[in-house]
């Protein structure tokens, strides 16, 4: 067990049967599991966009920077060129990085930037009170949207595919053990990791019926990105289909952080550079 | 002309591509290597090949803080040089050219395109034809400059120098120049955006971060050259708004960064900004401003982002803004910029503009050394409960970061009590609010021991021509020739009241010099209680000459 509590004194604020919980407690073990093998909490540093999701940085009681809606990428691209030994865990929302911060989800896979990405995708915008985001299916209406629907929802997995994520897989709140493994495998992985999180908004978007009666657990060769597209494409987000859960697509890649290692931290060294370029 | 003469001035003009800013910079040198103080601008619009492109050197014994309108040589590689400057030449200037291009025009000409191909040379090398016939036109002996071209010339030196030397011989001595300070230690020529690089490094920091926009382009481009040596990391990302928040990323784990950008990008900086100065995350932009909003004039100068700057971000926070003038100041700023950043944990912007980016200065560095960097961040003890937004008389809390030394470090862009947790509090609202207040005035409080402004001219005089930025050292030459008293703040925000008020006193009359169409100085400087008798306000995209600038101070004196 984790020598200290993981969990703040803060107040938690999320709705009775929120999907959020369950990531939180995955996470947390995983923090105490990690200690256990001699990773130190310290050593971990979380970063959230804003949105329901984020509050998770203030339950947790590690290192922790909250802050800017779709803006987690940057700034934990920013830790891992400063210090590419921490290991960085980005939760966002699905409102959030697919939509404000979309740029920033594409280019850190495009860099294998080697972070974790959790996605907590409810598929709507929660604390905003329920308006459509990027991955709410055509039919949906919220405030925001007529009663027409909305836009074609994107395909994640696909387009983490086509950015160059070196490991994508797929989790549902709904199974707690399998997702803590998954995220576990995925901060565990030396590159870019990204995790897709089905999760249910109790208030605004409930589909546990619709996700339990669909997912199953993926099993195909993760190995093989033709592979990847087809179990990526099994569900479009938008109609019934099954939905393949677990990792989808794995490989190595050199990682974005390495080319930053070689530099020493060391002012006096820099202002002596300095002085030689003014020959002094 | 006179007998010898204690200053030059010389443009060298012909289409983008063809290597005049390289052109101009050998001049500058060869002139700097020679005793002279320069000043270099480069004019040039957003194109790559074709267009017009010119340098103006203004080479002195004395001041030089800007360009003038005649020119005593001119080297034209095309005959355009010459159509479109004609009107600042005069019966003494020298018009050394290409005579194989530029047909029809008295002078020297050169047939520079027959020299370089008849040495088996290449095109660019045009330029270090004209650039020894200049030598010879400006009274040097081929024995003297021979050295200094050599190593101006790193690339395929012997067959330049052979190509130079034709030029040299082809031409003849026409002004006799005032021979050098014996002795005296050698200025390092550099541009503004140079010495913006150099004064960060010096400054500390380990990350510049910067998506590329003119005229701030040329931070990036040189500390990326420069990145090994001086050991920053040199990144561009996918934006202006990632490139802040990376910076931010890295100064959250301690380690020093800055960004660089133009008013477009700084716009995108805006939400990176108000996070700073919420969450106090040290971090030092650069705004290279350009003249007209949106995409404007890229590659032409302004100063019109002064209340921008100060105004910037949402929510009320501190900052700190400072505009440097010339190559020496911009050293300078840039290395405190970094230092007082990290002490007070907030965003301070350093303000330059085309004029100071591109152009190439005298720079001595032991002007610039003797300045006080010793700025202390305030760090937390590395062990006990780390309370990242702990509460302190100047609101300013321990730093601490995420490198496991601290215990759980909280860093918030949301309202937050002293350990980091978000809340909505009335009572920590305002203690928070608070806070920002009394770092605020810590700010002020410190900047009392910083020299804010740059006083010259005639001390006596009760006529002040205030100015900012690159209008600095223009203004002040000016003001030194007609016996003004010229006042350049390069501390803007907070306003330096008390030393203001120190280097105003015994005014009848305030003149404000700007490079924008508001007067946005002129603006705070009334608002502070003070009256403005006349304001001088260009906004040509270009910085004005020596002798613009005194015709219309007759006008308003």
């Amino acid at each position: 067990m984790s020598a200290r509590n993981l969990i703040t004194d803060a107040p938690n604020t999320w709705c009775e049967g929120c999907g959020n919980f369950a990531i939180l407690h995955s996470i947390k073990n995983i923090v105490g599991e990690f200690e256990e093998e001699g990773i130190k909490p310290e050593q971990i540093v979380l970063v959230t966009g804003i949105g329901c999701h984020a509050k998770i940085a203030d339950y947790l009681n590690i290192n922790t920077l909250y802050s800017l809606h779709g803006r987690a990428i940057p700034y934990a691209t920013g830790i891992k060129i400063a210090n590419p030994d921490l290991k960085v865990i980005c939760c966002v929302g699905d409102g959030d990085s697919y939509a404000e911060g979309i740029e920033h989800l594409l280019f850190a896979a495009k860099r294998n930037l080697d972070i974790t990405v959790v996605v907590h995708d409810n598929r709507v915008y929660g604390l905003t009170t329920g308006q459509y985001t990027p991955t709410s299916p055509g039919t949906y209406h919220g405030k925001s949207n007529p009663p027409d629907g909305s836009d074609f929802p994107f395909n994640p997995l696909k387009l983490m595919l086509c950015s160059g994520a070196t490991f994508i897989g797929r989790g549902y709140t709904g199974r707690m053990d399998h997702l803590q493994d998954l995220i576990k495998k995925g901060i565990s992985h030396r590159g870019f990791s990204f995790i897709e999180v089905l999760q249910i908004c109790a208030s605004f978007y409930n589909k546990s019926q619709c996700y339990d009666e669909h997912v199953y657990d993926y099993e195909g060769d993760t190995g093989d990105i033709g592979r990847a597209f087809s179990a990526a494409s099994e569900w479009d987000y938008n109609s019934d289909s099954q939905i393949p859960l677990g990792l989808i697509y794995r490989a190595e890649r050199e990682i974005f952080e390495e080319r930053f290692s070689n530099t020493t931290s060391d002012p006096e060294a820099r202002r002596k550079a300095v002085l030689e370029f003014l020959g002094r | 002309m006179k007998e010898t003469e204690d200053e030059i001035e010389i443009l060298i003009g012909g289409k983008a591509g063809e290597g005049i800013n390289r052109a101009g910079q050998v001049i500058a040198e060869i002139m700097s290597e020679s005793g002279y103080n320069v000043f270099m601008i480069f004019d040039h619009p957003s194109l790559i090949k074709g267009g017009h492109n010119f340098t103006v050197i203004r080479a002195s014994k004395g001041h030089a803080g800007g360009i003038k309108k005649r020119y005593d040589i001119a080297i034209a590689l095309d005959k355009n040089t010459i159509n479109l400057h004609k009107d600042n030449f005069s019966r003494d200037t020298v018009v050394i050219f290409n005579s194989d291009r530029v047909k029809k025009v008295e002078g020297t000409g050169i047939p520079a395109s027959s020299i370089v191909e008849d040495a088996g040379g290449i095109p660019i090398m045009i330029n270090s034809c004209l650039i020894g016939a200049f030598c010879r036109s400006a009274g040097f002996e081929w024995s003297d400059v021979e050295p200094i071209l050599r190593s101006k010339f790193p690339i395929k030196s012997d067959l330049n120098l052979k190509v130079a030397k034709s030029g040299f011989e082809h031409s003849e001595k026409k002004v006799t120049l005032d021979p050098a300070d014996a002795g005296k230690e050698k200025d390092k020529v550099i541009s503004g955006s140079e010495a913006v690089g150099l004064g960060l490094a010096y400054g500390g920091i380990e990350g510049y971060i910067a998506y590329p926009m003119s005229p701030a382009s040329g931070i990036l481009h040189f500390l990326s050259s420069k990145k090994d040596e001086f050991n920053i990391k040199v990144f561009q990302p996918e934006g202006e708004i990632a490139a802040i928040l990376m910076a931010e990323g890295m100064a959250c784990c301690g380690s020093k960064a800055a960004v660089g950008t133009s008013g477009g990008g700084f716009c995108l900086m805006n939400e990176g900004l108000s996070f700073s100065g919420i969450a106090e995350v040290p971090i030092v932009i650069v705004n290279a401003q350009r003249q007209s909003p949106s995409t404007g004039a890229p590659t032409y100068t302004a100063q019109s982002d002064l209340p921008y700057v100060i105004s910037a971000g949402h929510g009320e926070f501190p900052r700190i803004v400072v505009s440097p003038g010339n190559a020496e100041q911009a050293f300078v700023w840039s290395a405190k910029a970094v230092g007082l950043a990290w002490q007070f944990q907030v965003p301070v912007i350093v303000l330059t503009d085309v004029t100071l980016g591109d152009s190439l200065y005298s720079f001595d560095p032991a002007n610039v050394l003797k300045e006080r960097y010793d700025y202390t961040a305030s760090v937390a003890a590395e062990e006990g409960d780390y309370l990242r937004y702990r509460y302190t008389e100047d609101g300013v809390s321990p730093l601490g970061f995420f490198n496991g030394d601290f215990g759980t470090v909280k860093i918030n862009g949301k309202t937050h009590d002293e350990l980091g947790i978000s809340t909505d509090n009335p009572l920590v609202l305002e203690k928070l609010a608070e806070k920002r207040k009394l770092k605020d005035h810590a700010i002020r409080e410190a900047m009392e021991n910083e020299d804010c402004i740059v006083k010259s001219g005639n001390e006596g005089s009760k006529t002040i021509v205030v100015s900012w930025g690159s209008n600095g050292p223009l203004c002040s030459e000016v003001c030194g020739k007609t016996g003004l008293r010229s006042v350049q703040p390069i501390v803007l925000h907070p306003f330096p009241e008390k030393q203001f008020e120190d280097s105003v006193s015994g005014y009848e009359r305030m003149i404000v010099v700007e490079d924008n169409s508001t007067g946005q100085l002129a603006d705070i400087i009334r608002k502070q209680g003070y009256s403005v008798d006349a304001t001088i306000l260009n906004y040509t995209g270009r910085q004005m000459t020596i002798e613009t600038l005194e015709e219309r101070l007759k006008e308003v004196l």
